[in-house]
């Protein structure tokens, strides 16, 4: 006769196991043998030991940035409120002034009116923390956990309140904006060495009153529900939270956040009350009674709240934990026996698929056309900046609609193997590559992804059509060309991610693993940037490059597809035009670093650092790479000499003279016809320097580019394309990242190369080309043309 | 029809299937018999193509399962040991969905549907999304999908494992409809009087090893024991035995 549990032993058991069960996740990275698990079918991932490591930096610097941000925001949430009755601050030089602004709050406790906008402040974090988990809740069953524990010798309140603790305690969600913002109130109102014991005091009974309204709406709405309503009503959530997290975050832009200010000026005053508003109090208060009377208050509050959500679950729960059948999606309404299945010429099959899937599933419409509008939008109102430099100038307007692509592209191409899920298998049975299946999804996605954009580019014509035609059409068409050319990038390239962050290893998992979740962002937010630029240069630079990127990602997916479910019998990689990539975007990174942080007594002209810069990138990166290669058993590494190595070079270094005779043809042709009126600035230089300059151009400039751009790029093109192809792509990119007015004789110079590598296969030959060449132009330039 | 040539699989030190060498002649229908764990299912995922073989390779129809995979995928039909299927589909449309990428014209297509859920009794749930169907339901409409392009091989992990008596009865006399076509059937279970019935020739494999090969009247003179398959299954089976018997016939 065993005694039912008692709250405590169960809440502690409960939570322990949930707490272990975080730690094995978080662990998962550094398990030992799998053997027994493998042996059930789920092959090991792959860990090797660079991407291990950039994994753990990349799982701990996330959490970290958000926490930043957020307490960020709270800090400028708490100055701006403060700032808002008093007339005496000066908000015009933000982020100075925050600074100056935070002392002043620090001196001064919070008045009341202060005291209502922290309540309403920690009260949108709380519903903050109560929401998000709701939203993104997947299931439309309770939780996996209780069909289990309810069969545990415990009283339905028992179990509804340690489910209730369990969640308030063990949420990231509610660490992350209640416990922050606690801190943050708690070291504005001079907590000091305190703060962290006061933020915990404040947040543990907030936290609990979040558990519980979470099991109550999780709980409560499964069993009322139907599950189809449930997953609207998920899918409604989750488009709500976007305005909620704008208005938070509104209090951090230029504007001020009017919206925000307003809503904190209507907070009533019997809100200081209520729990968040009781937070507040006792972090504002100094005397010691006031502080322990009001957390006695809150800590009443929470009690009856817990228990009050208690018996009501205990109520709801009276039928049983589950009222409804195993029926995930709802039931279909009949079709109409009329409408027999129209046949679509020009859609495949899988395509259809898609779209129908799309029509149906309507969470999946929500997350991929609603969502974007909804993040989107929320902007537009929280930030009347934006929106005012929108109808300024239209290549904002460009940046804008490529980042609603950007966002239909997450939810749809980049979590494409994730919606597949489970059915899989069902692709493995077709007679076709599933390269080209992921392919025509692709293709779906870009018209998918491009229809948020034309719809707004329509608009806005329209309306600037009707308006004073000042706007140059020039530059609003080149803003839409570069948006549109990108949605069709980053479809391949969201495609490609998405089948390089492989099958997910649980099936319940309805979102693609963070870190290229975050890579993805990244990459498009670079594009968004580059659309705005204004200089044709650097938007045709940035094509090629994305391009180059698209290509790249497509290459290293396609060597992965064959081994989609079976990772760990993927052979080691072969080099890739990836890798050229990285180890470009290394060199120039280096340069830049090593150039601002030389010391300057080290060095005297700017020349000199120029060359220590350069050449100290290049010996990092061909360390760095090699280094790499060596360590994940990579093959076909470019080789530097072979057999008959001076002849190739012999050979190379005819067509490097080749190629300068057409350089200098070149060169007389700009100096003839003044093409470009600003020559290099090399009057000022001494004779040190230009030996300098010309010694890196004929002995370290070829070693590191051919290395780069023949080597690793070139080479990595070819694996997969024709010759023509891979040289002029080679040679775009090498024409790319060298100024415009060389970028003609160095594309020349670059098919040149590309050519005598393709004969002789080492990389002697071609640097042998390419110091020829240098020698030519360069030495031409410095010693003959600008003396 | 069927050749494993030294097929493997290993992750690592564990071998999940040690080199497996068999052959199925066209029209038999294989028995792939062992108990949990023992590969069964990694062998047929390698002649699927989701798993690649550390070693060795499997050949339908002459044509090598990993390199000529979608050559072969025309020649073959699949049932998974658990069917999940698209969410907010229906049957018929699942269906006709794998018709169409199997290379079928649309009015085709449409035909073999109609004509297969008559066929599995599916038309009262054709309204119903695929995914609340029972196991049973999802079995034999997987079937279907596996036999709508009217391949001539069948692979099949477990086809009965799950189902009511009923349902194991129906999925039953359609595969002996199957067979008695000519279509070579490769079957993977570890229900025994299923495949007593069933199966003309069986294999064992046990820690991912082919410990046995033939038909049941071979297996019995070979072990000198009239058992029943389940009694021959468990004493070849058997960890704890002295000494393991291996029987694998040169076939």
């Amino acid at each position: 006769m065993a005694a039912q549990m008692n709250a405590v032993h169960a809440i502690r058991m409960l939570a322990g196991l949930r707490l272990r069960r975080l730690g094995h996740m978080a662990g998962r990275f550094n398990t030992g043998s799998r053997a027994k698990q493998v042996a059930l079918g789920q092959p090991k991932r792959q860990s090797r030991t660079r991407g291990k490591i950039v994994g753990w930096l990349l799982t701990l610097a996330l959490p970290f940035c958000m926490l930043f941000t957020v307490a960020n925001n709270i800090r400028f949430a708490i100055i701006v409120m403060y700032c808002h009755d008093q007339p005496s601050c000066d908000m015009s030089h933000m982020p100075h002034a925050l600074h100056i602004l935070g002392t002043l709050v620090h001196a001064t406790p919070f008045n009341p009116a202060l005291t209502r906008g922290l309540t309403m402040l920690l009260g949108l974090l709380w519903l903050l923390s109560v929401l998000y988990p709701v939203a993104v809740s997947s299931r439309t069953m309770p939780d996996w956990d209780l069909e289990w524990i309810a069969t545990l010798p415990m009283s339905r309140t028992t179990m509804a309140l340690s489910r209730m603790v369990e969640r308030g305690l063990i949420s990231g969600t509610s660490w992350a904006f209640i416990v922050i913002s606690c801190a943050v109130l708690a070291w504005y109102a001079n907590a000091g060495w305190l703060t962290p014991l006061v933020a915990l005091l404040v947040a543990f009974p907030l936290m609990l009153i979040v558990g519980s309204i979470w099991t109550l709406i999780d709980l409560g709405l499964h069993i009322a529900l139907a599950p189809a309503t449930l997953r609207n009503l998920q899918a409604v959530l989750a488009l709500l939270l976007a305005p909620v997290l704008y208005l938070l975050m509104s209090f951090g832009m230029t504007s001020g956040g009017r919206l925000a200010l307003r809503l904190a000026d209507a907070t009533p005053q019997w809100a200081i009350w209520t729990p968040p508003g009781l937070a507040v109090q006792i972090i504002n208060t100094s005397a010691g009674i006031t502080a322990l009377a009001c957390y006695g208050l809150l800590l009443f509050e929470t009690a009856v709240v817990m228990l009050l959500s208690a018996l009501v679950l205990r109520h709801q729960l009276r039928a049983g934990l589950i009222a409804h059948g195993p029926r995930e999606s709802g039931r279909s309404t009949p079709r109409r026996r009329a409408n027999a299945t129209k046949r679509s010429g020009w859609l495949s099959p899988i395509q259809k698929r898609e779209l129908l899937l799309l029509l149906r599933d309507k969470r999946y419409l929500m997350q991929v056309l609603g969502l974007p509008l909804a993040m989107v939008g929320s902007q537009l109102i929280f930030n009347d900046h934006l929106l005012s430099s929108i109808s300024r100038d239209p290549k904002w307007v460009a940046a804008f609609a490529f980042g609603i692509g950007a966002y239909t592209l997450i939810w749809s191409a980049l979590s494409s193997l994730v919606t597949e899920g489970d059915t899989l298998w069902l692709l493995y049975t077709f007679p076709r590559s599933l390269v080209s299946m992921m392919w025509e999804k692709t293709r779906i996605y870009m018209v998918l992804a491009l229809t948020y954009p034309l719809a707004i580019f329509v608009v806005c014509a329209s309306i600037t059509y009707g308006s004073a035609a000042h706007i140059m059409p020039i530059r609003y068409a080149t803003g839409i060309i570069m948006t549109l050319l990108g949605m069709v990038l980053f479809a391949v390239i969201a495609q490609a991610l998405s089948i390089l962050a492989g099958v997910p290893s649980t099936p319940t998992r309805r979102q693609v693993s963070a870190r290229y979740l975050y890579l993805f962002m990244l990459l498009a937010g670079f594009y968004g940037f580059a659309v705005t630029t204004d200089n044709n240069w650097y938007r045709a630079t940035l094509l090629i490059l994305n391009l180059a990127l698209a290509y790249a990602l497509w290459q290293k997916a396609l060597d992965r597809v064959p081994y989609l479910i079976d990772q760990q019998a993927a052979p080691p990689a072969r080099v890739s035009l990836a890798d050229g990539l990285i180890a470009a975007a290394l060199f120039f990174v280096a340069q830049i670093c090593i150039y601002v942080l030389l010391p300057d007594t080290l060095t005297g002209e700017p020349i000199a650092r120029m060359i220590a810069s350069y050449i100290g990138a290049g010996a990092i990166m061909y360390a760095s790479m090699w280094i790499a290669f060596w360590s994940l058993k990579t093959r076909d590494i470019p080789r530097l000499m072979g057999d008959h190595g001076v002849r190739a070079a012999v050979f190379g270094a005819v067509i490097g003279l080749l190629c300068a005779l057409l350089g200098l043809a070149y060169l007389a042709l700009i100096q003839r016809y003044h093409l470009f009126p600003q020559g290099p600035a090399t009057h000022s230089l001494t004779m040190g320097s230009r030996l300098g300059l010309t010694a890196l151009a004929v002995f370290a400039a070829p070693v590191f580019e051919e290395f780069l751009f023949r080597g690793l790029i070139f080479g990595g093109l070819r694996r997969t394309l024709s010759f023509p192809v891979s040289a002029l792509a080679s040679a775009a990119l090498f024409a790319a990242v060298h100024p415009p007015a060389s970028m003609v004789p160095v594309f020349v110079l670059g098919l040149g190369t590309a050519w005598v590598y393709q004969r002789k296969r080492i990389l002697m030959a071609s640097m042998a080309t390419h110091a020829v060449y240098n020698a030519v132009i360069v030495a031409t330039q410095l010693f003959v043309l600008y003396r | 029809m069927i050749d494993f040539l030294g097929l493997s699989k290993q992750y690592g030190n564990f071998e999940a299937v040690k080199p497996l060498n068999l052959q199925i002649a066209p029209g038999e229908v294989f028995g792939f018999l062992g108990p949990n764990g023992a590969g069964k299912t990694t062998t047929i995922r390698m002649m699927m193509g989701l798993l690649v073989p550390s070693a060795g390779a499997v050949y339908i129809d002459g044509l090598n399962c990993h390199a000529d995979d979608a050559d072969v995928k025309r020649r073959i039909g699949y049932l998974p040991d658990n069917p999940i299927f698209y969410d907010y589909l229906r049957g018929p449309e699942i269906l006709q969905f794998v018709g169409r990428m199997h290379g079928l014209s649309h009015t085709l297509a449409k035909q073999r549907t109609e004509r297969l859920i008559h066929e599995f009794g599916l038309e009262e749930a054709s309204d119903e999304f695929a995914v609340n169907y029972s196991l049973g339901m999802k079995k034999k409409l997987g079937l279907a999908c596996a036999l709508i392009h009217e391949p001539r091989v069948l692979i099949l992990d477990e086809p009965i494992n799950g189902l009511d008596p009923r349902a194991a009865r129906e999925v039953n006399e359609r595969l002996r409809l199957a067979a008695a076509q000519g279509v070579t059937l490769f079957v993977s279970t570890h229900l025994l009087d299923m495949a007593e019935r069933l199966c003309s020739r069986v294999g064992i494999i046990h820690h991912g090893a082919l410990i046995a090969t033939g038909t049941l009247a071979e297996l019995r003179a070979r072990t000198a024991s009239n058992g029943s398959l389940e009694e021959l299954f468990l004493s070849l089976t058997d960890d704890h035995a002295d000494a393991p018997l291996s029987l694998v016939t040169g076939s």
